[in-house]
């Protein structure tokens, strides 16, 4: 059987553009999170700025890898790399609450970390979820 | 959609001779190797086995769309598997961490080719799908 290729959607790229500056505005929040935790746990500081900094060094890199792609195949890849997030996050949680000599952070530092991964993964999910409705607008099949 | 439900009914069968010998595999290790990393194979084993036996009775997937967009998040999930398992062997000094990652590399491996095997043959070239 032929293989049907989609086309790329330009309503796609509005899509995303309009994501990537909800990314940019949110990022904000750990960044300055960062800044402040700098002066009272440094470590922590650096991983809340690292954190918004990769948010925002992700999203035009979509941007410009979606022109050659089908809303489908961009959901596909999007759903790909969210399971490599979830990964190693899990995998993180794993290693800090079984009590595993890996973990190295100590009860302070455990806290902060907490704090700025549950910032991260609130905005990152929120931001995504939102994302992930408006791109099955797009397709021809209901996702349901 | 005919297809992908065939296809599902026999990655089934593949997740469940998988899950069978891991499940075996693991027994030996823990008993008759006293090894700890048996108890964690056969642990994972179970669950692979409870997932295969929920997913057999259950209906076929309804979209297309959303059973790809599954899968591609599994492998993502796989890929991770391995890459944290090989990192845990390769940094640790410790015999628990170390028997640790040793487990978990081989499950995400299977898993990731399991799946793999999947995504290929339930591509929409093959189904008819627009890609």
């Amino acid at each position: 059987m032929p293989r049907k290729q989609s086309p790329p959607n330009p309503e796609l790229q509005k899509i995303l553009m309009q994501h990537m500056q909800r990314v940019f505005y949110w990022s904000l929040v750990p960044f300055v999170m960062g800044c402040v935790l700098l002066l009272l746990n440094k470590p922590m500081g650096w991983f809340a700025c690292i954190g918004a900094f990769l948010f925002c060094l992700r999203e035009p890199l979509e941007y410009s890898r979606s022109k050659k792609s089908s809303v489908s195949r961009f959901r596909e890849e999007r759903h790909f790399l969210n399971g490599m997030f979830a990964g190693i996050f899990s995998q993180f949680a794993a290693r800090m609450f079984d009590g595993s000599p890996v973990d190295r952070l100590g009860p302070d530092n455990r806290l902060w970390f907490l704090v700025v991964t549950a910032t991260l993964l609130t905005i990152y999910s929120v931001l995504e979820g939102k994302l992930m409705r408006q791109t099955a607008a797009l397709l021809d099949e209901p996702t349901g | 959609m005919e297809v992908v439900a065939r296809e599902l009914k026999a990655h089934l069968r593949r997740l469940a001779l998988w899950s069978g010998s891991s499940l075996a595999a693991g027994i030996i290790l823990l008993f008759a190797l006293r090894s700890s990393v048996g108890g964690m194979t056969a642990g994972w084993a179970l669950v692979n086995l409870a997932i295969v036996a929920f997913s057999w009775k259950g209906k076929p997937p309804a979209s297309y769309q959303k059973f790809r967009e599954f899968l591609a998040f599994n492998q993502g999930l796989n890929i991770m598997y391995i890459a944290v398992g090989l990192t845990l062997v390769l940094s640790t000094e410790y015999r628990d961490v170390w028997v640790t990652g040793m487990e978990i590399m081989p499950q995400g491996l299977a898993l990731l080719v399991l799946d793999g095997i999947l995504m290929r043959k339930t591509s929409p070239s093959r189904v008819g799908e627009p890609g």
